[in-house]
């Protein structure tokens, strides 16, 4: 079995490092203080300077370091870095389908790996919740490096095989998460698309910010598959015989009518959803994500 | 609408189960589908349910549509063709463009009456009505008339597009009494089609389809001759013809001398019906009909008066073809037959003479009205002093001959004398060794010992199949067994001799052979009672014996036949000093008006080359010299006899054996035999349209499957 120091890429880590990962909306007893005082209601300690990204409150900029250097820097107090980040993965049997060198899973916890570091890199703190049918795992955040070895060696034991029930387990995360946070969903989403918008509002209500990874593995994305096939489900086992080729047209439009409709609907309640699909290295997705959200 | 027996080509019809092809390859190759676990199966539910039903019929659409192509592609081969329901006749009967020969059976068969016409005029009627399906001014047309030999009408094409006068032509045809010979009419007209560049090449046989006018099959068909065949069958489905088939008649006749006269008649259809023989005009005997083929031997009649006789025998009453109703023969007068006795035992005692009984048979006392036989007797020795200026010789018992005797016997038989050896006690082998055997034998046996039997022998008749023993067949004329023979000599035949009787222990009795022109014969015994009884038989067959022996030896050298076939070419009896004849006529002996034929007399060796004579009957040639004197000749014609024989080509393929490697299409009237001829048209207009819908679904079945395959490959390329 492979080890969780697997999924901790060197280069991988480097580069996101770069980035900062930070909740879009105020967060409760988060800057509170910002528009009357920064320093009351919480630790307000001085914790680093970051550079100034377009986009950060005018208000958070150290003029002294400005007038020492000409650059414009954002102050960082730990409290505005103390940000609770919950992964949550979905690990019901469906993750656990892959075409090609990794299931959509391990796809899944490269991604927790690199978001993970970054995350305790920038002084927040992760957690994770696994789920299935039911709450498989449950890490509350920590802001500990061996924290993030603990997630991944979670991930990497998961074995899914469990139909899963997303929209009831949002359901049910959101009721578990009380502090207002970064909720991270890593799924394929293969589930009633209404229920999981309905779940999905009932996070946004708890004000969570949220980023959807809609992990697909190639085959789901791309059906190359030709000739006659008896499709059997991985979860349900439900099969259908049909012919590839006859089919795949419509297919493939009725799996971006559903990565489309998630990216509306979602967009709607300032939902980040991104879409990947196994073929594409996880680093290169994330990068991508980041430097977009980065670029907001 | 689809008649499939009126395929061009029915037999590739069946070409059309290659339609199934596509079937069985698709169940061949198809593959099961593999199982494959999936995650996403939800989306390839909905694909499945919104498209694969349209997928499913387009597939089978498309097989359909390949198994049509195939199915579709063998009805074009096999080139179906339908009439058109139509009151317009201008559409159901389109004028057709032919290039054709029309073959018009006129041969005496094609008399045959039915239904109220005969054959021939139903032939002329279909003729008539096919060239009114032909086009004005496109259609060429020759017109043979088919016989004993092809006889063209409108001979080459270049003359051959004038409709009006094709009509004329056939209107005015008139049938023969020659035989038919539609094989060579056949090979003919394909002969003056090839090399013709014309549209619609079609050789049309109007004909009875009797079996008889096919003597072999035409030459097999070429493929670069692109001929079509239309035989119109103008003959009675089942004929039935009373005819006189042959006569046995004698060529010559002796005044007073009495003759039978045989006719094989077939009297089908006849029963009731009589055959009367008439001689000169004057009927002989007139017999009544079985209704099937039999053998009439009419009683002996006697040929009285000079100069040449004629004579008839013929069915009396209406027949369907009465060309053959009756049959002529001709008799030529013919003097006594000259004979040379030799007496090799001769006797001053009358009863002890060798010539005893010989000399009364051959001239028997009492005839009235004239002698068969002019009989002079000599001796041996006085061979060498005497011409043979005789029709026969015989030799009675004679010991031997010198060889100069013997020479003149060889050269008097070898000029067509006849001569007869019959032998006694005198004779032994050693006086015949320089005439019975070897290279140059003259005799047609070896001379051998004498034989005694224990017991006296007999005559044993056999089948009386010799000409010489004609006159005994029925019991007529006594009995040639009866009488013993208490020696004979043994006779050795040649290889060429014939053994016309034997004796009960098979050795020889009569034996004939030919020398050059002549006969010989020789008896195993006495021509007197010295070692047989039969010269003192009651019942005269020692007589007649004798006289058919003489007879038959001597026949062949005054023969000539005056009967001829209709149409054959006449060989006629030269005229001795033709320079000194005036003029010569021709006359029907039935009643005609008399033709000079002078004008046919090559007056330098005598020969009169007068056409053929076209139809059956007796005629006379009356030449009138110069000096006043007049001679006649009489000949007679009859048709072939099988022109008789009505039986047909039983069915079609026999038809089209006669026609191998050849397009045939059959019509029983001219009605068949138009629609035949807007067949023509209708199938190609047919053959076209299906061949272009066989290319729409073709192009059909190549657009959808590459619509089906683009689909797939463009969804692949999305990704």
């Amino acid at each position: 079995m492979a080890s969780p120091e697997q999924y901790l890429q060197p280069e991988v880590l480097a580069r996101v490092a770069r980035f900062d990962l930070k909740a879009k909306f105020l967060i409760e007893g988060f800057f509170t203080g910002l528009h009357r005082s920064p320093f009351k209601g919480f630790s307000s300690e001085f914790s680093e300077h970051r550079k100034y990204v377009i986009g950060d409150d005018l208000k958070g900029i150290d003029w002294k370091v400005y007038s020492r250097t000409d650059k414009y820097y954002i102050k960082r107090y730990e409290a505005e870095t103390n940000m609770e980040c919950h992964l949550v993965v979905d690990a019901s049997a469906s993750m656990g389908y892959g075409s090609g060198a990794m299931t959509k899973l391990q796809y899944a916890t490269y991604f927790c790996a690199a978001l993970s570091f970054l995350i305790v890199s920038q002084q927040d703190t992760v957690g994770l919740i696994t789920f299935d049918d039911a709450i498989r795992a449950i890490l509350p955040p920590k802001n500990k490096r061996k924290h993030i070895v603990h997630i991944l060696k979670i991930l990497n034991d998961t074995k899914p095989g469990r139909q899963a029930r997303v929209s009831e387990l949002l359901h049910k995360v959101a009721s578990l998460i009380d502090r207002r946070g970064l909720v991270v969903v890593m799924s394929d989403l293969l589930d009633d698309p209404d229920d999981v918008l309905d779940a999905f509002a009932h996070l946004r209500y708890k004000g969570h910010d949220i980023i959807v990874f809609n992990i697909l593995d190639e085959a789901e994305a791309k059906f190359p598959f030709t000739g006659p096939r008896r499709f059997v489900d991985v979860e349900t086992g439900e099969a259908v015989v049909t012919d590839s080729g006859s089919i795949r047209a419509s297919y493939l439009e009725a799996v971006s009518s559903f990565i489309e409709r998630y990216r509306t609907e979602l967009y709607k309640h300032h939902i980040d959803f991104h879409n990947v699909d196994t073929s594409t290295s996880f680093d290169k997705a994330l990068m991508a994500y980041l430097l977009k959200r980065s670029g907001r | 609408m689809f008649d499939f027996s009126s395929f061009m080509n029915p037999t590739l019809v069946w070409l059309a189960v290659g339609a199934a092809a596509p079937i069985i390859i698709h169940l061949a190759t198809r593959n099961r589908p593999r199982n494959t676990p999936f995650p996403a199966v939800r989306f390839i539910l909905a694909s499945h349910r919104k498209s694969f039903t349209s997928f499913k019929l387009k597939q089978i659409l498309l097989l359909l549509l390949r198994m049509g192509a195939l199915a579709l592609f063998a009805v074009v081969l096999a080139r179906p063709w339908s009439k058109t329901e139509s009151t317009d006749t201008t559409l159901v009967r389109a004028k057709t463009t032919v290039t054709a020969v029309f073959l018009l059976d006129n041969s005496a068969s094609m008399g045959y009456r039915h239904g109220g016409k005969s054959s021939f005029d139903r032939a002329k009627e279909s003729a008539l009505a096919a060239v009114e399906a032909f086009t004005e001014g496109e259609s060429k047309v020759c017109l043979v008339l088919v016989g004993d030999k092809p006889t063209h009408i409108i001979r080459d094409f270049e003359h051959a597009a004038d409709m009006a006068h094709l009509k004329e032509r056939i209107k005015s045809a008139e049938i023969s009494a020659s035989a038919t010979d539609c094989t060579a009419a056949v090979n003919e007209a394909v002969r003056m089609l090839s090399g013709e560049k014309g549209v619609g090449k079609s050789i049309f046989l109007f004909t009875d389809l009797a079996a008889s006018a096919w003597p072999a099959p035409a030459k097999p068909g070429d493929d670069a001759d692109d001929i079509t065949f239309y035989i119109i069958d103008a003959g009675a489905e089942n004929p039935a013809n009373a005819a006189v088939l042959s006569l046995e008649t004698p060529s010559h006749a002796t005044p007073g001398a009495e003759y039978e006269i045989k006719a094989l008649v077939d009297g089908a259809s006849a029963a009731g019906k009589q055959v009367e023989l008439v001689i000169d005009g004057e009927r002989r005997n007139l017999s009544p009909l079985k209704g099937r083929r039999e053998e009439i031997l009419f009683p002996p009649v006697s040929i009285a008066g000079t100069g040449d006789h004629w004579g008839r025998v013929s069915i009396l009453g209406d027949s369907g073809l009465t060309v053959d109703d009756s049959r002529y023969f001709t008799i030529a007068e013919k003097p006594p037959l000259r004979v040379l006795l030799v007496n090799g035992d001769p006797s001053v005692n009358p009863r002890k003479d060798e010539l005893l009984y010989l000399r009364r048979a051959l001239n028997p006392p009492g005839i009235i009205g004239g002698r068969h036989f002019d009989v002079k007797e000599v001796r041996p020795e006085e061979l060498s002093n005497i011409e043979f200026d005789v029709s026969a010789v015989m030799l009675c018992n004679v010991n031997s001959l010198p060889a100069e005797v013997w020479n003149k016997l060889r050269n008097f038989v070898s000029s067509g004398g006849g001569l007869v050896v019959t032998v006694g006690d005198n004779v032994g082998s050693s006086g015949y060794e320089t005439v019975d055997r070897g290279a140059a034998a003259l005799l047609p046996c070896e001379i051998g010992g004498i034989i005694s039997p224990a017991e006296p022998t007999a005559i044993e008749p056999g089948s009386l199949s010799h000409p010489v023993l004609a006159q005994f067949r029925g019991g007529r004329n006594g009995d040639l067994a009866g009488e013993k023979y208490t020696k004979y000599i043994q006779l050795k035949p040649s290889k060429d001799a014939e053994v016309a009787i034997a004796f009960k222990d098979k050795s020889p009795a009569l034996i004939i052979g030919r020398y050059r022109t002549g006969k010989i014969a020789v008896y195993a015994s006495t021509c007197d009672q010295d070692w047989n009884s039969f010269p003192i038989q009651e019942g005269g067959a020692y007589v007649v014996l004798m006289s058919e022996i003489i007879k038959h030896l001597a026949g062949e050298a005054g023969s000539r036949a005056k009967t001829y076939k209709v149409a054959e070419v006449l060989q006629l009896p030269k005229y001795a000093n033709a320079e000194a004849i005036e003029r010569i006529y021709l006359v029907p002996v039935a009643g005609g008006s008399a033709e000079d034929v002078t004008k046919y007399l090559d007056r330098r060796n005598g020969i009169l080359n007068i056409p053929p004579m076209n139809y059956p009957g007796v005629f006379k040639l009356e030449a009138t010299r110069k000096d006043g004197r007049r001679e006649v000749t009489l000949f007679g014609t009859n048709i072939s006899p099988s022109e008789s024989a009505l039986e047909r080509l039983k069915n079609e393929d026999e038809v089209k054996a006669m026609l191998p490697g050849r397009v045939v299409k059959m019509a029983k009237d001219h009605n068949q035999l138009l629609d035949h001829l807007a067949r023509a048209e209708i199938i190609s207009e047919y053959a076209s349209h299906l061949a272009g819908i066989v290319l729409l679904v073709l192009l059909g079945e190549m657009f959808l499957s590459n619509h089906m395959r683009a689909r797939t490959e463009t969804s692949i390329q999305a990704e």
